[in-house]
C-alpha cells in the first residue's frame, strides 16, 4: 500500500498505515461512501475505478472518476463532517480503508507522522485546487468551449451603413416579406391549403438563404465597402452587417418557427443543447401563427437539421461496427464527449448486439446528463450508463479520469472548438483509449449551405472545417501519422473523422 | 521591365510601397467604431476643428496636426492666382481634364487597379469625372484650400477614402503585391502631376497661353493640395520641369497600359455627359480624336483608341484658344470676367453630369462588376 497522492509519507509511515488498513471489495454500483455519511476513514483505491458523484434529481452525476492509487474520504477526516459526495464502484473495485481512530492513534504515537500526513494532504489539495483554478481560467478565456459558446447575444448594429446595404438585398428581403404575408393572408382567408402553402414558404425562405450566401461573398463585400468608404467598414464588419440586416428584416417571421426560435435563443447558453437536439431529432414541425409550423417544416428539412439526424445515425452505425469488432460477449467501453443526452449511445446500448457495452457520458450540462439517465433507465440500460459532469473542451479536461475505452466519440462538438482545443480533445481521447481503440469526431463541413443561415440569422457560431483541416488536427495530435478516415453524412454537411490507436 | 536607370528605379520602387501612414492610422482607428461613428468624428474635425472632437483617437489628432500646420512655403496669393488660371480655362480645362489628364492617369497599369477592382469607375465614369471636377473647382476657388475652404475639406475626405480603399483591397485577398501598395505614393503623386503640370501641358497644346508666373502659381496651388492629400514632399513639384521629370519617371517605370487602362478609357470616352448625347456616336469619336492629339499616337494606340478623323480638327482650336488667352491678358477686366465665366461653366458641367446629385465623393449605389483578366487572375 503506497500512493503518490500522499507524497511526503515515508516507507515506514506506509508500513504503519498498512498495519492498520483493511481491504474491502465492491461490485459495480456498490456505494462505498454515501453522500452525507459521517464515517471518518481514509480510503485508497487499490484496483478498479470509483465514481465520485452527487445526486441530482434522484440521479447520481459523477464529478470525477478515481483509479488505483487515488484516495478519498480525506476531506471528511479533516473537517470531521459528513461526506459531500457519494463514492460508487464503477466496476469491480478493491479499496484499502484506514479507520479514523486508527489513523489518529498512528498520529499520536509516531513522531512526525502527523506533520508529514497533513503536509501530504495539503499538497494533494493544492494540486486539486490548481486544476480547478486552471479549468475556471480556461473556461473563461477559451471562448468556444462547450459552456462558453455564445453565452449571450452580442450587439447587432453599427456594422454597415445605410448606403452600403445593397438595393438588391433590400428588394429581396421585401419580396420575402410580401410572399410570407400573402401566404399568411390566404391561409387565414381559407383560400390556400397548407399543402399548397408549404412550397411557397419554402421558396421564400430558400430565397433568403440564397441572398445571405450571395451578399456575404468577398467580391460583393468589397463592393459594399467601396460604396461608402467614409463608413470605414472592413470586410468582416460588412459581412456581419449584411447578416445584421437580414436578421432584423426576417427575425419576426423566422422566430415563428419553434425550432429556429430555440436555436436562436439558446436557453442553455450554448447551441445544440440536448433539448434543441431532441426537437431536431423528433422532426415534428411546431410554431406560432399559421406560418410557424410551415417555416419550422422548412427549417427541419434544411441540410443542417437533416445532417444532425443523419450524423447521429451514422455515428450509431460506426459505434456498432466497433462493437462487432470485439469478441462476442466481451465487455466494450464507449464514451461520449460533450454529447448531451447521447441518443445514439442509448440506441446502441438498447440494440441486442451491444448488450456488453458500458457507456460513459461526459458533459458539462447536468440537465443533459439527467436526461440521458432518464432515457437510459426507460429502456432498461440505466445500469450500463456512467454519467460524468465535466468540460472536455478545455485542456484541464485531462483531469477527468476514465478507464480505457474501446471507442470514444464527440458528436457535434468539435465545431465549437478552436484548432488547439480540438487537438486537446483528440489527445484527451487518445490517452483514454485502449490499444486499437477508436476515436470518432464530427465537424460541420466548410461547404455547408446553411453556414450563413446559422451565423447570421440564428446567431449560431461554429467553426466549419475542410477535410484537410480535420486531418491536419489529427496529425498534430498524439495520433500522429495514424490514418484518419473521413466520410460525410448523407447530406454532405457533417464530416465524420475516425482514427484508431495503434494495436 | 521598366526603361529607367537602376538608381532611379530603386527610388521609384520605394514609393510604390509607400502609402500614407497618418491617414491609414485614422482609417484603422475608425474601423473599430460603428459605421458612421468615424465619419461623425471626421466631420466634426473638418468643420469645427480637432479641438471640438470629444476624446479624439490619437491617430486623428496626429493627422489634423499635419493638416492644420500650414508649411512656411505656402503663399496664399499665389495659390489663389493659380486657382484663377484654372477657372479661366473654362470649357478648355474640362476638355483637358477629360481628354488628357485622366487618360494619362488611367494609363498607369499599377495605379488603375484600385479603380477597376469594383468596376466603380467603369460603371460611373461621368460621375467620377464630375467628382474630380468638383474637387478641382473647389480647390481652385479663392480660399478653397484654406482651413475651412471646400477644397480643403474635400482633400481631407478623399485622403481618408484612399486610406479606406487600401484597407479594403489589402483585406480582399485579391490584391497582388506586384501592383505595389494600393493607392500608393506614386499614384497620389501621379494624380497631382496630371492635374497640375499635365493640365498646363494639355491646355498649352490646345493653344491656351499661360505665363510662367501663372504656371508656377498653378503648380504652387497643387503642391499645397498634394500636401493636404498626403503626397510625400519628395514627390511634390514646384516647376513645370519637375513635373515633366516626375511624369516621365512614372511613365517609364509603369510600363505600357494594360487591358484595365483600355477599359477605363473606353468608359470615359463613351459616357454620355448630357441627355441630348444619349445614343449618339459622334461625341465618343470626337473625344477619341481630340484625346489622341493631346496624348500622342503612341499612347493612344497603346490605349486602344480607334482612328478618328476628328484628330486633325484640333488644329482649328489652337488659334481660337490662343486668341482667347491673349485677350484675357490684354483686355482690362477680361481676366476677372473669364474667371467668373469659367467658374460658372465648371459648375454647370458638374451639375449637369451629377444630374442634381451632390458630388459627395461616395459612389451612389451598387457598382457593376467588370473584372479584367488582370484582376481576375
Amino acid at each position: 500500500m503506497k500512493t503518490d497522492t500522499l507524497p511526503i509519507l515515508s516507507a515506514h509511515d506506509w508500513s504503519l498505515l498498512d498495519q492498520h488498513s483493511k481491504s474491502a471489495s465492491y461490485r459495480r454500483g456498490d456505494v462505498i461512501l454515501a453522500e452525507g455519511a459521517s464515517r471518518r476513514a481514509l480510503h485508497m483505491v487499490y484496483s478498479g475505478t470509483v465514481r465520485v458523484e452527487q445526486a441530482q434529481n434522484g440521479r447520481g452525476i459523477a464529478l470525477a472518476l478515481l483509479g488505483p492509487g487515488e484516495i478519498f474520504g480525506e476531506m471528511g477526516f479533516v473537517e470531521n463532517g459528513p461526506a459531500t459526495a457519494s463514492v460508487v464502484a464503477d466496476d469491480d473495485v478493491t479499496v484499502y480503508v484506514i479507520d479514523g481512530d486508527a489513523l489518529q492513534s498512528v498520529m499520536a504515537s509516531e513522531p512526525g507522522f502527523a506533520v508529514r500526513y497533513y503536509h501530504s494532504l495539503a499538497l494533494t489539495l493544492i494540486r486539486r485546487l490548481r486544476v480547478t483554478s486552471r479549468r475556471l481560467t480556461e473556461a473563461g478565456s477559451a471562448g468556444v468551449a462547450q459552456a462558453q459558446v455564445n453565452p449571450f447575444h452580442g450587439p447587432r448594429t453599427g456594422n454597415i451603413s445605410t448606403r452600403q446595404v445593397p438595393p438588391e438585398l433590400t428588394e429581396g428581403l421585401a419580396a420575402f416579406e410580401r410572399a410570407m404575408l400573402a401566404v399568411k393572408q390566404e391561409l387565414r382567408a381559407g383560400t390556400l391549403a397548407e399543402s399548397d402553402a408549404a412550397p411557397r414558404v419554402k421558396a421564400a425562405c430558400d430565397a433568403v438563404v440564397r441572398l445571405l450566401d450571395q451578399f456575404t461573398q468577398s467580391e460583393l463585400i468589397t463592393e459594399m465597402g467601396w460604396s461608402d468608404l467614409l463608413a470605414f467598414r472592413d470586410a468582416s464588419g460588412l459581412e456581419a452587417g449584411v447578416g445584421d440586416y437580414v436578421f432584423r428584416e426576417t427575425f419576426r417571421t423566422f422566430m415563428l418557427s419553434a425550432t429556429m426560435a430555440r436555436c436562436y435563443a439558446k436557453p442553455r447558453g450554448f447551441p445544440d443543447d440536448h433539448e434543441t437536439i431532441a426537437v431536431i431529432y423528433a422532426n415534428v414541425p411546431d410554431g406560432d401563427d399559421r406560418l410557424g409550423p410551415l417555416i419550422d417544416r422548412w427549417f427541419l428539412d434544411r441540410p443542417l437539421t437533416r445532417s444532425r439526424r443523419a450524423s447521429r445515425d451514422l455515428m450509431q452505425a460506426r459505434l456498432l461496427a466497433v462493437v462487432k469488432q470485439q469478441p462476442a460477449g466481451a465487455p466494450v467501453r464507449i464514451a461520449s464527449l460533450a454529447g448531451g443526452a447521447a441518443a445514439e449511445l442509448l440506441a446502441l446500448c438498447a440494440a441486442p448486439e451491444a448488450a456488453a457495452v458500458s457507456a460513459t457520458c461526459i458533459d458539462i450540462d447536468n440537465q443533459a446528463l439527467q436526461a440521458a439517465a432518464r432515457n437510459a433507465e426507460s429502456v432498461g440500460v440505466g445500469e450500463r450508463f456512467t454519467l460524468i459532469q465535466g468540460d472536455v473542451g478545455v485542456p484541464s479536461g485531462e483531469a477527468i479520469a476514465l478507464p480505457p475505452q474501446h471507442a470514444i466519440y464527440a458528436l457535434g462538438f468539435a465545431e465549437y472548438l478552436g484548432n488547439d482545443q480540438v487537438v486537446g480533445l483528440i489527445d484527451f481521447a487518445f490517452d483514454r483509449l485502449i490499444a486499437g481503440g477508436t476515436l470518432i469526431i464530427t465537424n460541420l463541413a466548410a461547404t455547408s449551405p446553411d453556414r450563413a443561415l446559422m451565423a447570421h440569422v440564428l446567431d449560431w457560431k461554429a467553426n466549419h472545417r475542410m477535410i484537410d483541416e480535420l486531418r491536419a488536427l489529427f496529425a498534430r495530435s498524439r495520433f500522429g501519422g495514424r490514418p484518419v478516415e473521413v466520410a460525410a453524412d448523407e447530406t454532405g454537411v457533417t464530416w465524420l473523422a475516425s482514427c484508431s490507436k495503434a494495436g | 521591365m521598366p526603361q529607367i536607370a537602376p538608381e532611379r528605379y530603386q527610388n521609384y520602387a520605394r514609393f510604390q510601397k509607400a502609402v500614407d501612414p497618418l491617414a491609414d492610422a485614422v482609417a484603422a482607428a475608425f474601423a473599430q467604431r460603428s459605421a458612421g461613428g468615424g465619419r461623425r468624428l471626421l466631420d466634426t474635425a473638418i468643420e469645427r476643428g480637432i479641438d471640438a472632437v470629444d476624446d479624439p483617437p490619437p491617430a486623428l489628432v496626429d493627422l489634423f496636426r499635419q493638416l492644420d500646420s500650414v508649411p512656411l512655403w505656402v503663399d496664399w496669393e499665389r495659390i489663389d492666382r493659380g486657382g484663377a488660371v484654372f477657372l479661366r480655362s473654362g470649357v478648355l480645362g474640362i476638355a483637358v481634364l477629360n481628354l488628357f489628364s485622366l487618360p494619362i492617369m488611367y494609363s498607369s497599369a499599377g495605379g488603375n487597379k484600385p479603380l477597376v477592382f469594383t468596376g466603380h469607375l467603369i460603371k460611373r465614369a461621368p460621375r467620377r469625372l464630375a467628382e474630380t471636377a468638383r474637387f478641382v473647382l473647389a480647390s481652385s476657388r479663392p480660399g478653397g484650400l484654406r482651413r475651412h475652404g471646400e477644397g480643403f475639406k474635400i482633400s481631407v475626405r478623399v485622403r481618408l477614402m484612399h486610406a479606406q480603399v487600401r484597407r479594403l483591397l489589402w483585406r480582399s485577398g485579391r490584391w497582388k503585391t506586384e501592383w505595389g501598395e494600393p493607392v500608393n505614393q506614386l499614384y497620389m503623386a501621379g494624380t497631382n502631376v496630371a492635374l497640375s503640370a499635365g493640365l498646363i501641358e494639355g491646355m498649352q497644346r490646345l493653344g491656351f497661353r499661360i505665363s510662367r508666373a501663372d504656371e508656377e502659381a498653378l503648380l504652387h496651388m497643387w503642391r499645397y493640395s498634394g500636401y493636404l492629400s498626403g503626397v510625400d514632399p519628395e514627390l511634390a513639384i514646384s516647376t513645370p520641369e519637375e513635373g515633366r521629370l516626375i511624369g516621365e519617371l512614372l511613365r517609364d517605370a509603369e510600363g505600357p497600359p494594360d487591358s484595365d487602362s483600355r477599359a477605363l478609357l473606353e468608359a470615359l470616352m463613351s459616357a454620355a455627359y448630357h441627355p441630348l448625347l444619349e445614343g449618339k456616336q459622334w461625341p465618343a469619336k470626337l473625344s477619341y480624336g481630340l484625346s489622341r492629339k493631346l496624348i500622342g499616337n503612341e499612347l493612344a494606340d497603346a490605349l486602344g483608341y480607334p482612328p478618328s478623323w476628328w484628330t486633325p480638327t484640333i488644329i482649328a482650336t489652337w488659334p481660337l484658344f490662343w486668341l482667347g488667352s491673349i485677350a484675357q491678358q490684354v483686355i482690362p477686366g477680361a481676366r476677372g470676367l473669364a474667371t467668373r465665366v469659367g467658374d460658372v461653366i465648371w459648375d454647370r458641367m458638374i451639375e449637369q453630369v451629377m444630374a442634381g446629385a451632390q458630388a459627395d465623393f461616395r459612389p451612389p449605389s451598387r457598382l457593376a462588376k467588370r473584372p479584367s483578366e488582370e484582376t481576375k487572375a
